[in-house]
């Protein structure tokens, strides 16, 4: 199945882990721009398989601990350990390596290359994985068939409706099975119905089994496809929650 | 009024101090292009002007008259001086012709008879000469000679002639009159059996060659005059040399404005995409269409005003050095420079050229509706270039280079300019290296570039022969390593209904080897009877290969037919087998013996071998070492161009790649974070212009070669010596390998900086934005 998220240890590095390690795990991570604090100590944990949102107000820091943990950015101070790997002092080069094996990037404003059609844009994160090309392109058509865009495969972003446009960025960002699916307000500059079924869509990949961190400032969103909630504040986690999903009408 | 104005040079100051490097790059491009420009036009000014600054400066004559001194007197020809239409005079000079004469023994001075006039000083109301070196002559028994110590022929060296006392070298002297060649005092001047009169004139009109010949015949009318020279010959002797670079000069001048063009279109097109909103909210704010163009023109013309200043002042110093130099060549004083006239019409020119660059996207902006221009963050070329794109997405191409390959296609018009750009640059090298070549041809064609040591014999002690022609030819040819041997001579030669002024170049022995690649119709002669004389002469007495020419020497007339001829711009060459003309040939201690090793042979061991073994004949063999001291002038300039050119077009490049970063730098940011890494980023921003650079080098190439082509016959054309095809197909496959990887090369150093730029941009600050 197309949206098989890799085993919690990653199949492609090889360091030493219990099965229960943490996907993610942040040590009192510090990141100030100029004089301007973003990220205060924040320690978290995320484990295999959770689902977890980040909510708070705006410029509390929340992007910028997505950035820190997809390897966009490097701490002032503490340690970044993404799926067993300290990305902390890593170079950029095996950063970029680090994130196309195990993040995946999803954004408000959906980011696709506007010159490409859907599945190219989909295809391409294989491709630079170095996935042959015929082999990136069947992956990408199966992602978005699953993901309900067998028909636009060969649209441009332009003529893509906005809810499209972000289901084809979860198709790009599940294309190499990503240990953690990286989630920065994927429903934000969508209306609230096209949030949701962005929101469906990704609650159904955690039940797969894919692990999730999502920023939103959504709470019904929120409550509604996570299974843990974090609470931010000036750079500082101010509250966390573990949640029970209430999954009224979700059928399949 | 005033309003308006200073809003638009507050807008353009903003657009100015958001694009730094494009700025300084529109203020470097101009520089490099209006030096390039006011150099061309300098040294075309001073070719001009510097012979005739000179030419006042020294009082030069008109016309110098040599009469015949058996049949008129001194008062005579003073007498003329005061001749209607004369406006100053100097002479008469007695003068002598020194035949055959030798410095220290050994070293011929100018192949035939040195002109000597006696004369008192050097400076004078006429013909005033500059002692380069030594001093003027003050006692029998001292010579001053005309030109600069070359070889043996230096200061203190003693200069013979058959039949007159030996004079002592006391300086050397240039003037910018023909005539004499060698001045003593009017003392010594009795002593050396005077045979001329000569009288320098300035004349009221003198602007052409016939007004030249009417005036002088007026001021001599009823005198013997035997010869005369002409001031037109020097000067036109003196344009040739510049001549000879301005076809050189204007082509690296139409490409290095070409390519300014190209880089200020690019620039300014790139300003208006990346300010399309800017644009907007301009407009919103009630800047007029017209007010919006200035602003991006205004962007443009400032760096372009202080690059042309910077360039100005670099061309006119540049030009004014080279035209020192040549001036020097020439042994002219350096007078002025380049005109300061020229200068600005060259800077005004440029400037021209960067409104006219700058003006279409320029008034495109100002076209543009506000509404648009709000509403569309960056305009992207939609649908045209989208099925390549898609179709080199879905190639087996490594992503990045698949990426880079479809990059140019999303703006077609910087490509093709950024293109050009590369085309230029290609041909520029191209050219240039083909330029190299046929410099060097040019340098080595005569028989002295394919002589590897030169002998000659000296005459025993009482002054007679040791050997015989045929005992040093057999001599030689018994020297182990000896591939060819021939001898050179020249004398003066009249031909019936022609003016004077002639000289036949005359071989012996196995020549054809030493004969070089400098044919420009027909072939060599082989054998006696045939001629084969300079391109100029058959032009200038328009006759061609099969007609025939009858050469008086020594009172004997001999009929010879012209074979072919060879590239030279002096129309009185002539060259031939020795046996064409009759009489004895002079004897082979004045004349210099080439030879030819055979290969492997090392030209200094056989030499050493040579003078070692057959010194008590008087053989004295040296290694021959092909003059191309002069070509090193040349060569630097082109060098200089080229890399004008090459750094120029790489800019074009490095601009088109900090554009495109610029407006991509939300797919950049993308890629990164979808994992791209940093040389992947570096590999697609370079795989898109090294695209260009491999396209421009099959545009380029070929281009180049047939620029080559063009300068060079133009070149042979504007000397009037043609052009051997030796020097016009000077390319072969590996030589044209450098300039087609040059595309390469440009491309990928100026895509390298800002592809690094691009790659290390940061990727969350880019996501941040919208
Ligand atoms: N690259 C940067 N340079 C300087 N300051 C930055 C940068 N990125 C973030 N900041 C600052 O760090 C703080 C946290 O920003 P961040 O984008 O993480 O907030 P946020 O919680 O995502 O807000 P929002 O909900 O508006 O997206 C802000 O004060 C912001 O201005
Ligand atoms: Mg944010």
């Amino acid at each position: 199945m197309a949206l098989t998220p890799a085993e919690p240890s990653g199949g492609h590095h090889e360091s030493v882990k219990t099965p229960e390690a943490a996907v993610v795990q942040l040590d009192s991570v510090r990141k100030e721009f100029g004089g301007i604090t973003a990220l205060d100590g924040v320690s978290l944990e995320i484990r295999p398989g959770e689902a977890v949102a980040v909510m708070g107000p705006s410029g509390s820091g929340k992007s910028t601990l997505l950035n820190m943990i997809a390897g966009l950015d490097r701490p002032s101070s503490g340690s970044v350990v993404v799926n067993g790997e300290n990305i902390t002092r890593m170079g950029e080069a095996a950063l970029a390596r680090f994130r196309r094996h195990h993040i995946g990037m999803v954004f408000q404003f959906f980011n696709l290359l506007d010159d490409l059609p859907a599945l190219e844009n989909v295809a391409l994160a294989g491709r630079l994985v170095g996935v042959p090309a015929r082999k990136a392109r069947a992956r990408a058509t199966e992602l978005l068939d699953e993901l309900g865009l067998a028909d636009r495969r060969d649209a441009y972003p332009a003529v893509l409706s906005g809810g499209e446009r972000q289901r084809v960025g979860v198709a790009r960002a599940l294309m190499n099975r990503p240990a953690l699916l990286l989630a920065d307000e994927p429903t934000g500059a969508l209306d609230s119905r096209t949030g949701e079924q962005v929101i469906d869509l990704l609650l159904d990949l955690n039940r797969m089994g894919q692990t999730l961190l999502l920023v939103t400032h959504d709470q019904h969103l929120a409550t509604r496809c996570a299974t843990r909630l974090v609470d931010f504040m000036d750079g500082r986690v101010v509250r966390e929650a573990a949640l029970e999903r209430h999954e009224p009408w979700i059928a399949r | 009024m005033d309003r308006p104005l200073s809003a638009v040079w507050a807008a353009a100051q903003g657009g100015v101090r958001r694009r730094k490097l494009q700025t300084v790059g529109i203020a470097v491009v101009v520089a490099l292009s209006t030096a390039t420009l006011v150099f061309g036009l300098g040294l075309l000014a001073a070719s001009n002007s510097m012979f005739d600054d000179a030419f006042e400066e020294a009082r030069g004559a008109h016309a110098t008259v040599f009469f015949d001194s058996t049949k008129t007197t001194t008062g005579e020809v003073a007498a003329t001086a005061q001749a209607a239409g004369v406006t100053a005079a100097a002479g008469p000079f007695q003068t002598a012709a020194l035949t055959e004469a030798l410095v220290s023994g050994e070293m011929p001075i100018r192949g035939g008879d040195l002109v000597v006039a006696g004369r008192a000083g050097s400076g004078g109301p006429m013909d005033r000469l500059t002692v380069t070196s030594g001093r003027w002559v003050r006692a029998p028994g001292e010579i001053v000679l005309r030109g600069s110590a070359f070889g043996p022929v230096r200061l203190g060296a003693t200069l013979t002639s058959p039949g007159h006392p030996p004079l002592t070298i006391v300086g050397f002297a240039t003037s910018i009159t023909d005539g004499a060649n060698g001045w003593v005092t009017p003392g010594q001047i009795g002593a050396l059996r005077p045979t001329g009169l000569q009288m320098l004139y300035r004349f009221a009109r003198a602007a052409d060659s016939p007004q030249v010949r009417q005036s002088l015949s007026a001021a001599t009318a009823g005198l013997p005059v035997l010869s005369y020279d002409s001031y037109l010959t020097a000067e036109q002797e003196f344009e040739r040399e510049f001549n000879e670079l301005i076809p050189f000069i204007t082509v690296f001048g139409v490409f290095a404005m070409a390519l300014s063009v190209f880089i200020i279109g690019n620039v300014v097109s790139g300003a208006v995409i990346a300010g399309f909103r800017h644009i907007g909210v301009m407009k919103a704010l009630g800047f007029t269409p017209a007010q919006v163009s200035a602003v991006y023109i205004v962007m443009s013309v400032v760096p372009a005003l202080l690059g042309c200043a910077a360039g100005l002042a670099a061309g006119h110093l540049l030009a004014t050095g080279v035209a020192e130099s040549m001036a020097a060549g020439f042994e002219l004083p350096s007078v002025g420079g380049p005109s300061l006239l020229l200068d600005a019409v060259g800077g005004g020119g440029v400037i021209a050229l960067v409104v006219l660059a700058a003006l279409v996207p320029a008034l495109r902006a100002g076209r543009l509706p506000a509404a648009r221009a709000i509403s569309a963050g960056t305009v992207s070329g939609r649908g045209r270039g989208r099925r390549v794109q898609r179709w080199l997405a879905r190639t087996g191409l490594p992503a990045p280079v698949a990426l880079g390959l479809s990059l140019p296609v999303g703006r077609p018009a910087r490509t093709v300019l950024t293109f050009a750009g590369l085309c230029v640059g290609v041909t520029a090298v191209t050219m240039g290296f083909g330029l190299y070549r046929s410099v060097m041809e040019n340098a080595t064609a005569d028989p002295e570039g394919h002589t590897s040591v030169s002998v000659r014999v000296d005459p025993a002690a009482d002054g007679r022969a040791r050997l015989s022609e045929q005992q040093v030819f057999a001599l030689l040819r018994a020297q182990p390593g000896t591939a060819h041997v021939m001898s050179y001579d020249n004398q003066p030669v009249t031909i019936p209904g022609l003016p004077s002024g002639f000289q036949i170049e005359t071989f012996t022995g196995d020549y054809g080897p030493f004969l070089g690649d400098n044919l420009v119709r027909g072939r060599w002669f082989t054998r006696p009877g045939e001629l084969v004389p300079s391109e100029a002469f058959l032009r200038l007495h328009h006759l061609d290969v099969g007609d025939t020419v009858s050469l008086q020497l020594n009172g004997d007339q001999t009929t010879v037919r012209i074979v072919g001829s060879f590239a030279h711009q002096d129309p009185g060459r002539l060259m031939l087998d020795a046996a064409s003309v009759s009489g004895p040939p002079r004897p082979i201690e004045r004349r210099p013996i080439s030879v030819i090793v055979t290969p492997g042979t090392d030209p200094a061991e056989y030499a050493d071998r040579l003078n070692a073994a057959a010194a008590s004949d008087g053989v004295v063999a040296g290694v021959t070492v092909p003059e191309t001291g002069h070509v090193a002038d040349e060569m630097s300039m082109f060098l200089l161009f080229l890399l004008i050119i090459t750094t120029t077009a790489a800019f074009g490049v490095l601009n088109s790649v900090v554009l495109s970063a610029r407006e991509r730098s939300r797919d950049l940011g993308v890629l990164k974070a979808i994992g791209m890494s940093p040389r992947q980023v570096i590999l697609m921003m370079v795989t898109s212009m090294a695209a260009l650079g491999v396209l421009g080098a099959v545009i380029g190439v070929p281009l180049g070669v047939l620029t080559h082509h063009g300068v060079a016959v133009l070149a042979g054309e504007l000397l009037g010596s043609g052009t051997p095809a030796a020097w016009i197909y000077v390319y072969s496959w590996p030589l044209l390998a450098v300039p087609a990887g040059a595309g390469l090369l440009i491309a990928v150093l100026g895509a390298w900086l800002p592809a690094g730029w691009a790659a290390a941009t940061h990727t969350a600050g880019v996501l941040r934005s919208e």
